[in-house]
């Protein structure tokens, strides 16, 4: 045995790390469902501006409604006689794009407005918390209805629609843990050294919610694609001719007798992607929380 | 250089800190002791503007002739760091977790000097040098947690004279470590304030440290400076009853270590508590713990009685001189 005690003391501090296998098999299963979900979701999205199994909306008059297993439609075809495996194809498409776009935004700018409001002085952070709560008290169907009315429905809309949702999700969820943040030793050091509230926001908490932020955004893509679906459903998101999971539910709505099974394809693909990406954040929250992770450290 | 005039925090209405006069000269070493919810602290805090909003501040922080209290936060800025450098209590927490060493440490030059890229660095490596860290150019890419307590109460000095401050205030920053480790902390930031010149405002509770430390100590109690003086006429000399009750309750000075002395002997205490603030007792705000309190420590606040290096705030001092 090597006497490694003649070694410096600083190399001693590193941690052991155990091997890449089992770090790997340590991960929880949520993370590996929900981030293959989220993967084959995203894989098909992007397959489709390549390759699609019929071009968009190209009608089969003669093969109406066609169930499963036609010879040349998968999945059949809807009452029109298009096809279903390219209909929910391009659904993704659709789905990864608004949800994508008003994500990103909305956890900007509710990240900003959090630590925004956490950095304000004292007296003025809780009526600015209670105008973020007002926010999420806002109905956000209503608020999308209201924008389908002055802008008229589209995907600008939904997309509108989700931001104006989930900025105070966003918010709300940032200011507690900022706050906490700011109560640190090491931000007091951070003034010591001269800083300023802008860059201690900036640079010693944001990268500190970071977990939170990153978990906060995958079940927000959740919500962000149930709402997209919701909001074609009700005719007042995406339009005709585009395609969109939602849109498709509605339509085979008037086909429950016809072709009850329609309805499975939109449904299962709505339910399993928002799952997707809901597994993925708890995964995620389990791997990113060190008070999960390790336990009894203070 | 540095000099309290009048300061007085409050919150809520309730007087924190109520300090006349406190001065701090250039290269000299001030310890400011006190036990828990005395106000030291929160006097270190003051004078860098490093209060909560609510707390109100007033009077006169006078800093080689400039009033910090009427600086603007961002001019402020300008002096935190550059002119004065603090090391704070815990180590541990006030090193950023996800934050590398050499980042940290490098805060203050990349603020407040025009150095960039590899001059940085240099600099960082030969503060870390400084203060006796092994191996400083591994150690800059290290994270806190990969650090010893020890470890790590040298890299926030290393942070806190990064842009060589004339004021380095040090708040309890032993009171994390092992006694052990305590020790060469203490040395190291004693030959820093004496190679750089620099003054040391040192917070602690503990006589015994201040003493190994400071040339100069000021009691605090109740948020008032109630003896202030050289360290040896006050721990040989103390005359206010609080001061004389802090000694009594320390088992030991490292200076004179007679060990034997002390087995077996029970110590002092001074009974009860700090009250919490807004409870202090009229008059005399220690008379509610003091064996020693008259009538007239209820009805009048004791004036100051001063001798030429030495200053006390009690009507019944300490007669003689047992230590």
């Amino acid at each position: 045995m090597p006497d490694t005690s003649v070694t410096s003391t600083v190399d001693d501090a590193r941690p052991l790390k155990p091997s890449l296998g089992k770090r790997l098999r340590k991960l929880p299963l949520t993370l590996y469902l929900g981030g293959t979900l989220v993967s084959l979701f995203v894989l098909v999205a992007m397959v489709s501006f390549v390759w699609t199994p019929y071009p968009a909306n190209k009608l089969n008059l003669t093969n109406r409604l066609a169930p499963p297993g036609t010879p040349g439609f998968l999945f059949g075809t809807d009452r029109a006689g298009r096809d279903v495996v390219t209909e929910l194809m391009l659904g993704a498409r659709n789905s990864l794009y608004v949800s994508v776009v008003s994500t990103i935004v909305a956890m900007f700018l509710g990240a900003l407005i959090g630590l925004s409001i956490a950095g304000s002085r004292r007296t003025l952070q809780g009526p600015f918390t209670r105008l973020v709560d007002a926010g999420l008290a806002l109905p956000g169907i209503l608020t999308a209805l209201v924008l389908a009315a002055k802008l008229g429905p589209g995907n600008t809309t939904a997309t509108l629609a989700i931001i104006t949702w989930q900025v105070p999700v966003a918010a709300r969820v940032t200011i507690g843990p900022a706050r906490q943040i700011l109560a640190l030793d090491y931000v007091e050091a951070a003034y010591g050294y001269g800083r300023t509230k802008a860059y201690v926001l900036r640079r010693h908490v944001l990268p500190n919610i970071s977990p939170l932020l990153i978990v906060l955004g995958s079940v927000m893509f959740a919500a962000a694609i149930l709402i997209e679906a919701a909001l074609a459903f009700l005719s007042v998101g995406v339009q005709p001719p585009t395609s969109s999971w939602g849109r498709f539910l509605n339509e085979t709505q008037s086909l429950l007798e016809a072709a009850p099974y329609l309805m499975f394809f939109p449904g299962v693909a709505i339910v399993l992607t928002a799952l997707g990406f809901n597994l993925l954040g708890d995964g995620l929250r389990t791997v990113l929380d060190p008070q999960q992770a390790r336990t009894g450290v203070a | 250089m540095l000099h309290l005039r009048n300061l007085r925090v409050t919150i809520d209405d309730h007087e924190i800190i109520n300090i006349d006069d406190l001065a701090l000269q250039p290269g000299a070493r001030l310890g400011l002791v006190g036990e828990s919810g005395s106000g030291k602290t929160m006097t270190a805090k003051a004078i860098a503007g490093l209060l909560p909003n609510e707390a109100k501040v007033s009077g006169e922080v006078n800093f080689d002739g400039q009033n910090l209290l009427t600086l603007s936060d961002r001019e402020l800025a300008k002096v935190r760091g550059k002119r004065i450098g603090f090391v704070f209590q815990d180590p541990a927490r006030s090193l950023n977790p996800m934050m590398r060493i050499g980042k940290q440490v490098s805060e203050a030059i990349r603020i407040h000097t025009d150095l960039k890229g590899q001059a940085v660095t240099d600099k960082v490596v030969d503060l870390l040098r400084q203060v006796q860290l092994p191996e400083p150019e591994t150690l800059l890419r290290r994270y806190p947690h990969q650090l010893s307590g020890g470890q790590q109460q040298r890299v926030m000095i290393a942070a806190a004279i990064a842009a060589d401050p004339e004021l380095l205030i040090a708040d309890e920053p032993t009171t994390a470590l092992d006694v052990t480790v305590q020790e060469e902390i203490l040395r190291l930031l004693i030959s820093l304030s004496e190679q750089r010149k620099m003054s040391l405002l040192f917070v602690s509770h503990d006589l015994g440290v201040v003493r190994f430390v400071c040339n100069n100590v000021a009691v605090i109690y109740g948020g008032n400076i109630v003896e202030a003086g050289g360290i040896d006429s006050i721990i040989n000399h103390p005359k206010h009853r609080y001061t004389a009750a802090l000694l009594a309750a320390n088992p030991g000075m490292p200076k004179d270590d007679n060990f034997s002395a002390f087995i077996g002997r029970r110590l002092q205490t001074i009974t009860g508590s700090v009250p919490p603030v807004g409870r202090f007792p009229s008059g005399c705000r220690f008379r509610n713990r003091c064996q020693h309190a008259s009538e007239q420590c209820a009805t009048t606040p004791p004036v100051t009685t001063s001798t030429p290096d030495h200053r006390y705030l009690c009507w019944h001092p300490e007669q003689g001189g047992q230590s």
